[in-house]
């Protein structure tokens, strides 16, 4: 059955972008109406210019077209061009404004790009899910969403329904053939909108495409639409006289991966795609598995690319700006990254402008650039979050996350133990490394841990808290604390670390129990 | 003690799990002479190596100091004869000063069987009864229901269960392990159970119910159930030493390390600390054979830690195949223990077999060794994961097993003539004389349907067309092929299945339910007519 395809042998290898950078669209709307070609470009490529951004990837939009297509409504004809906000109006209107005045934004983002030394993808977004509000197929067929098109409406019976989290009750099911049949339309006419450098198909945005436990055994449906893509693009290429390739981004693990549906196994043997990029279906997962994605592609050309996204689960009552924080984060999780072999870096909806994320985008692209950077190796995260409107939205997501968890009393002198890997030689660098673990409810009068790193008992630590720290604020204390401890290069040479906690006594006084919420590294240097 | 100086256990060839309800089975007040011959004499002259004796599922079945017991006289009349049978039976035994459990051990040592004691580690019977189809019982609920094994500890303490949100609905009522007095009083209960007789070992059965922690949580705080794990095996150190033989442990898990992971079992930090010397394996809720016995091979690998595969009480058992039930369940059985045997594991587990043991003898005189398995018929079949509708009471049971069931499954046209693909894994040799046929079960299946079928790639002919029971219409169809002895070889095939054309008429999808490779071997008993 696969006899008319172009073997992967036969497709070059992609360029070796050092980071690909996402970008969802938004800058549409970043200008007042109307938007000029020239504010759109600034806005897509301010925070991109002179940075180790190789790859831009541009969302087309969800639902609707941004493009004037003959089968499939255009942005803003699913609620008559009558918006629910200023900011809608602006996304809609100023595309709209631009094919109005004949103008091609796409092909005008491709040539600036290329002048910039930046190839650019189209991106699909394979199931994105912003009608969460809606958890009853009943009350979709009445609702009056953007995006909300009418093929969606008048097919209930195509849709996840009751077989998904509340919230991705009106996502596709993809396992019916129609469902399938229109998406590789709208991608097929996304792809033959300008001479792009390739197509991401973004199956993590939203990673809800089959009912709920079976998605392992209806895998050959997401298969399905994978191959037929790639049969499109390689006829694009053919077309063309040069590649178009194709990147998909996945499950950061391959336990994701299989609860998805993505057959990401098969995929890499019949060579159905370029690139595969690996991040949450909800923020960032540093779970990504690259010695297993490496090994699955091993012989291949295909690249593997872990992905980041959003950060604020990773939020904290932390000891620096957040803002400073993350830069350290991403930068330890990318030196991680390029020790275990990956091909680059991947950013989504970093939503940056000229400034913001500069730091991150100028340095994490090479291990060279990230030398002497300082870093946060963190341990996983997994937070759930309590939004009844975004159920399980985790589900699949940062499934080894070893923290936040509830410090309990143990009959064996035990707790939970962290691993945490340090990919930097500070010794050779001259740099300095500090723990710190937040507890959450610690009492630091009443209550005893113990914390051992890597078998040895750590000594008494400096007890900090954001507040005392911050002279702007009047309390000294806060209902966090951190503890922290110096620790000489001895204690924290490169590979994997364990800090185990053990609750020693606690505070009769206070009736919930402590949570470790963190556990770092930071390595700095002068 | 370190794990490599305890003594490896026996081979004990099959591990049979018995729940302990036989007490309900004869007449009020029963004598231990006719328990004992219930449980063994189904036994007898089979490879049962080692019975693990359940003694209850919260309330003791023994009189106690610090627990709700059985053996205590009853505050108010019981809801059956069932019940009052099986409380008062064990009651009487404690009152005429008789020895239950050594008796139980005595008993098996001289049938040359081993005896442990099983404990059910958060078993939830209480979440319904009969009368209660709507929703399971909820912790706020408990204080005012009366139901066996409900204690009055569990209904002081609402705030020690999983809780609504936590666990699928049926088990919110089941213990929260993550709270430290939980894990002392199941310890406590534990301890008495292991002081009642001379026993060989104990049955730590995690699986029974597999909901412990709250569901997202579950990973990162499973050093609360291996903080559990490690005090028992301290306790059981401390008997060993006191008597001056091994006391083993025995730990039910999930197939396969992602179901442990999910369920926060971190068997690979057990077998490192030597929290245990025998893994038996299965699902939550039936049988699971998707056991990752290569994964459990390697943990073990340089300890004297053993791996028992566990069978239980399937709940289809082999109705509605086109082979008879028990021909269908021996030779599907007989196929995963010889594959498990192939793969590395010790011996085989049973659960909930003790109802039918009698009927099940052809299964307990052979899956013990692989020697007793050369020559038998056997069934090979993807994993098959039923999932319950979401409007059923249990919900949710089977959450954590057979994740990688491959049937049942939908068959959808696609765009690149494509469909799903099984994978068979046999291990079983055939001879020249050996009938090998490919069986699939089609529900929604119409004549005017046309399907194509690939075994290792190649395209099947057209099948025989056949159906369960008198072969006229029916809902499903069977498609069978006779295989070449050289198809059906030892290893993993493929079989794919694509949809090319779907009778117009017909409104719901086909499903592929049932995908089996059939190796019948000359001059026994034919699987097919």
């Amino acid at each position: 059955m696969n006899a008319n395809l172009v073997t992967s042998a036969s497709r070059p290898p992609v360029p070796d972008y050092r980071i690909i950078y996402n970008w969802d669209g938004a800058p549409h709307f970043y200008s007042e109406y109307p938007q000029t070609m020239k504010q759109f470009l600034e806005k897509v490529y301010d925070p991109l210019a002179d940075t180790q951004v190789d790859a831009l990837f541009w969302c087309m939009g969800t639902h609707e077209a941004t493009w004037l297509s003959d089968n499939i409504p255009v942005v803003g004809d699913t609620v008559d061009r009558v918006y629910g906000s200023v900011r809608s109006m602006r996304d809609s209107e100023n595309l709209r404004a631009m094919l109005e005045r004949g103008e091609d934004p796409y092909s005008a983002m491709v040539d600036r790009g290329r002048a910039l030394g930046i190839d650019v993808w189209t991106s699909i977004r394979m199931n994105d899910q912003h009608f969460w509000d809606i958890d009853r197929l009943e009350t979709m067929v009445k609702s009056n969403s953007q995006g909300l098109t009418d093929m969606r409406k008048r097919h209930p019976e195509w849709c996840l329904g009751d077989d998904a989290p509340n919230w991705c009750t009106t996502s596709w099911n993809m396992a019916i053939p129609e469902v399938r049949e229109h998406k590789l339309d709208l991608i097929e006419q996304a792809c033959r909108l300008t001479d792009w450098d390739g197509v991401e198909l973004d199956w993590q945005r939203h990673a809800f495409h089959l009912p709920s436990k079976h998605e392992y055994r209806m895998r050959y449906a997401l298969t399905d639409l994978q191959r037929a893509i790639r049969r499109m693009a390689d006829g694009l290429a053919e077309e063309r006289g040069r590649p178009f390739p194709v990147a998909v981004r996945v499950g950061a693990t391959m336990e994701a991966c299989r609860n998805i549906g993505y057959d990401i196994e098969t995929w890499v043997k019949e060579g159905l795609c370029d690139i595969i990029i690996g991040g949450g279906n909800s923020g960032t997962d540093p779970c990504f598995e690259t010695e297993e994605f490496l090994k699955l592609v091993e012989g291949t050309d295909i690249r593997v690319y872990p992905g980041y996204d959003f950060d604020s689960r990773q939020a904290a009552d932390r000891l620096i700006p957040h803002s400073e924080w993350r830069n350290w984060w991403f930068a330890a999780m990318s030196q991680g990254h390029f020790e275990r072999g990956a091909h680059g870096m991947y950013a989504f909806n970093w939503h940056a402008n000229a400034t913001t994320r500069r730091e991150s985008l100028t340095s994490i692209g090479s291990p060279e650039t990230l030398r002497r950077k300082n870093k946060a190796y963190a341990a996983i995260q997994r937070s759930i979050a309590n939004n009844p409107l975004r159920e399980d939205s985790e589900r699949d997501d940062r499934l080894y996350g070893e923290v936040p968890v509830t410090l309990y009393r143990t009959l064996t002198h035990d707790g939970p133990t962290v691993h945490i890997s340090l990919y930097d030689d500070v010794e050779a660098e001259g740099g300095s490394v500090r723990l710190l673990i937040e507890l959450e409810h610690f009492s630091p009068t009443g209550d005893e841990v113990e914390i051992t790193l890597d078998g040895a008992v750590l000594g008494a630590p400096v007890i900090r808290n954001v507040n005392a720290d911050d002279p702007a604020v009047p309390e000294s204390v806060h209902e966090n604390s951190w503890l922290v401890w110096n620790l000489s290069p001895t204690q924290c040479g490169m590979g994997p670390h364990e800090v185990k906690i053990v609750l020693v006594k606690r505070d009769p006084r206070i009736g919930v129990p402590i949570v470790v919420n963190n556990v770092e590294f930071w390595v700095t240097y002068e | 003690m370190h794990h490599n100086e305890r003594p490896a256990p026996p081979d004990y060839g099959i591990m049979f799990n018995h729940d302990g309800t036989f007490h309900g089975k004869s007449e009020y007040p029963q004598q231990i002479d006719e328990l004992l011959d219930r449980i063994y004499e189904p036994l007898e002259g089979t490879q049962v190596g080692a019975l693990m004796w359940c003694v209850g599922a919260e309330q003791a079945r023994w009189p106690s100091d610090n627990l709700e017991s059985v053996v205590d006289p009853p505050e108010r009349p019981y809801g059956s004869v069932k019940a009052f049978r099986r409380a008062e039976s064990v009651r009487a035994m404690f009152d005429r000063g008789e020895d239950l459990y050594g008796d139980i051990v005595r008993r098996g040592h001289d049938h040359g069987m081993e005896v442990f004691v099983s404990m059910r580690m958060n078993d939830n019977h209480f979440w319904s009864d009969s009368a209660r189809n709507a929703y399971p019982l909820a912790p706020e609920e408990m204080a005012d229901t009366i139901r066996p094994e409900l204690t009055q500890f569990r209904k002081d303490h609402p705030e020690w269960v999983l809780g609504i949100g936590n666990a699928p609905r049926w088990a919110v009522t089941s213990w929260n392990m993550a709270i430290a007095e939980v894990r002392e009083y199941v310890l406590l209960r534990i301890r008495e159970a292991c002081m009642l007789a001379d026993w060989d070992g104990v049955e730590i059965d995690w699986q029974r119910h597999a909901y412990h922690l709250p569901t997202f949580d579950a990973y990162r705080l499973r050093y609360a159930l291996t903080d559990l794990m490690r005090a028992i095996r301290r306790l059981t150190d401390g008997i060993a030493q006191e008597r001056g033989r091994p006391f083993f442990i025995l730990t039910r898990v999930g197939a396969s390390e992602e179901t442990n992971r999910r369920i926060g079992y971190d068997v690979e930090t057990w077998i490192a600390e030597g929290l245990c010397d025998i893994v038996a394996t299965n699902a939550n809720s039936g049988n699971d054979p998707g056991v990752d016995v290569e994964r459990y091979v390697e943990m073990m690998e340089g300890t004297n830690v053993r791996l028992y595969p566990g069978f239980d009480s399937h709940g289809e058992f082999g109705r509605g195949h086109l082979v008879e039930q028990s021909r269908w369940r021996e030779a599907w059985l007989r196929g995963l223990a010889k594959s498990y045997y192939e793969r590395g594991a010790s011996g085989i587990h049973t659960f909930n077999w003790h109802n039918y043991a009698a009927r099940l003898n052809s299964l307990l005189t052979t899956l013990g060794s692989p020697d007793t398995l050369t020559g038998v018929d056997t069934i090979f079949t993807p994993v098959k994961r039923h999932i319950r509708d979401r409007a059923e009471i249990r919900y949710g049971a089977e959450r954590d097993d057979r994740l990688l069931g491959e049937v049942p499954v939908p068959l959808y046209g696609t765009l690149t003539g494509d469909g799903p693909t099984f994978h068979i894994h046999v291990h079983d040799d055939s001879a020249e004389d050996t009938v090998a046929e490919l069986q699939i079960n089609l529900d929604h299946f119409s004549p005017k349907d046309a399907v194509s079928v690939t075994f290792d790639g190649q395209l099947l002919d057209e099948p025989t067309l056949r159906r369960v029971g008198d072969g006229s219409v029916s809902e499903d169809a069977w498609l069978v092929w006779k295989l070449r002895t050289d198809q059906a070889v030892r290893g993993t095939h493929e079989v794919r299945m694509v949809l090319e054309q779907r009778d117009p008429r017909v409104g719901v999808p086909i499903v592929v339910e049932n995908v089996e490779l059939h190796l019948t071997h000359a001059p026994k008993g034919r699987l097919s007519s």
